[in-house]
């Protein structure tokens, strides 16, 4: 189920982070802030119709832990934008976010939460972040 | 320099509580569908305060060209939080995000197949990496080799508590 549903994610967030590729052959770089506006508006109708769909009332968790990641989200890129406007090179600063936040999340899934990941879950896990690191540099 | 350290940092702490909040959000029984839908909607809010107060909204042909073509990418990208939210709950957090951050390997792989960019030694190299790690992802979750506490695990072994 894990690996089917996470396949799934996989394919759904590449596909739609591609959306700014197309954007941008298409020549409509420049309206980044606007395509963005259509990317959340769609995806809000379609989160809010599979929420309405599934009933019942949204918790103080839900909207507490969505509204974090949506900031957490905004702050992450706003402060990646102002490090990369303060000087640090985007060789460093991409690798540095993407890994690190790799290697924190999975610190916080093995101290706080008790996962353990397996030998070959931690081979696996080397090499994506090799993989990251090689994709940043790109 | 010490200004764009910080930004830096903050940077890094903001994307890693991105992969901490999901997991928090399964283990306080959140529901993946509103969990996804409360994000879009402070996304939403976000995305257009910042338009507003930046380039502006006109509805020239360009802006709504540029709003229409998003409409199928945002679509998949809510799938996108729905399914990780939804499959956090059977496995573990670190190779979960590693996986979803992973995901990038298809735009790449589709601006080589469809616009033709070319292929260095780097990219090459990271994709192979990639479907390796996702191999051994997949293989470590089939064997359970790591026994580690999924919510799944958790729930099973403390019904009484479940959400």
């Amino acid at each position: 189920m894990w690996f089917r549903l996470m396949a799934l994610a996989f394919v759904f967030n590449g596909l739609g982070d591609f959306g700014l590729r197309v954007l941008s052959e298409r020549g409509l770089g420049g309206n980044t802030p606007h395509y963005l506006i259509g990317w959340y508006a769609a995806g809000l109708v379609g989160a809010v119709a599979a929420a309405a769909r599934a009933g019942g009332r949204p918790t103080r968790g839900d909207v507490a832990i969505g509204c974090g990641l949506g900031l957490c989200s905004l702050v992450g890129q706003t402060a990646l934008g102002l490090a990369l406007a303060g000087g640090i090179d985007g060789s460093t600063a991409y690798p540095v976010t993407k890994t690190g936040s790799v290697f924190l999340v999975a610190a916080v899934g093995m101290v706080a939460f008790r996962e353990r990941v397996g030998p070959a879950g931690l081979a696996g896990i080397a090499l994506g972040l090799a993989a990251v690191v090689l994709l940043s540099l790109e | 320099m010490t200004a764009g350290l910080g930004f830096l940092v903050l940077a890094l702490a903001a994307f890693a509580w991105m992969g901490v909040l999901h997991k928090l959000g399964d283990r306080l029984g959140g529901h993946p569908a509103r969990i996804t839908a409360a994000l879009f909607v402070t996304s939403f809010a976000v995305a257009v305060v910042r338009a507003v107060l930046g380039p502006g909204l006109t509805g020239s042909a360009n802006e709504v060209s540029a709003a229409g073509l998003a409409v199928p990418f945002g679509l998949l990208a809510a799938a996108a939080v729905w399914t990780f939210q939804a499959g956090v709950r059977h496995g573990r957090i670190a190779t979960s995000w590693l996986l979803l951050n992973l995901s990038v390997a298809l735009p790449t792989g589709l601006s080589i197949a469809l616009y033709g960019e070319p292929v260095g030694l780097n990219k090459g190299i990271a994709l192979g990496l990639i479907a390796a790690s996702v191999v051994l992802m997949w293989w470590d979750r089939r064997g359970e080799s790591g026994a580690g506490l999924t919510t799944d695990q958790i729930r099973q072994a403390t019904p009484d508590k479940e959400a």
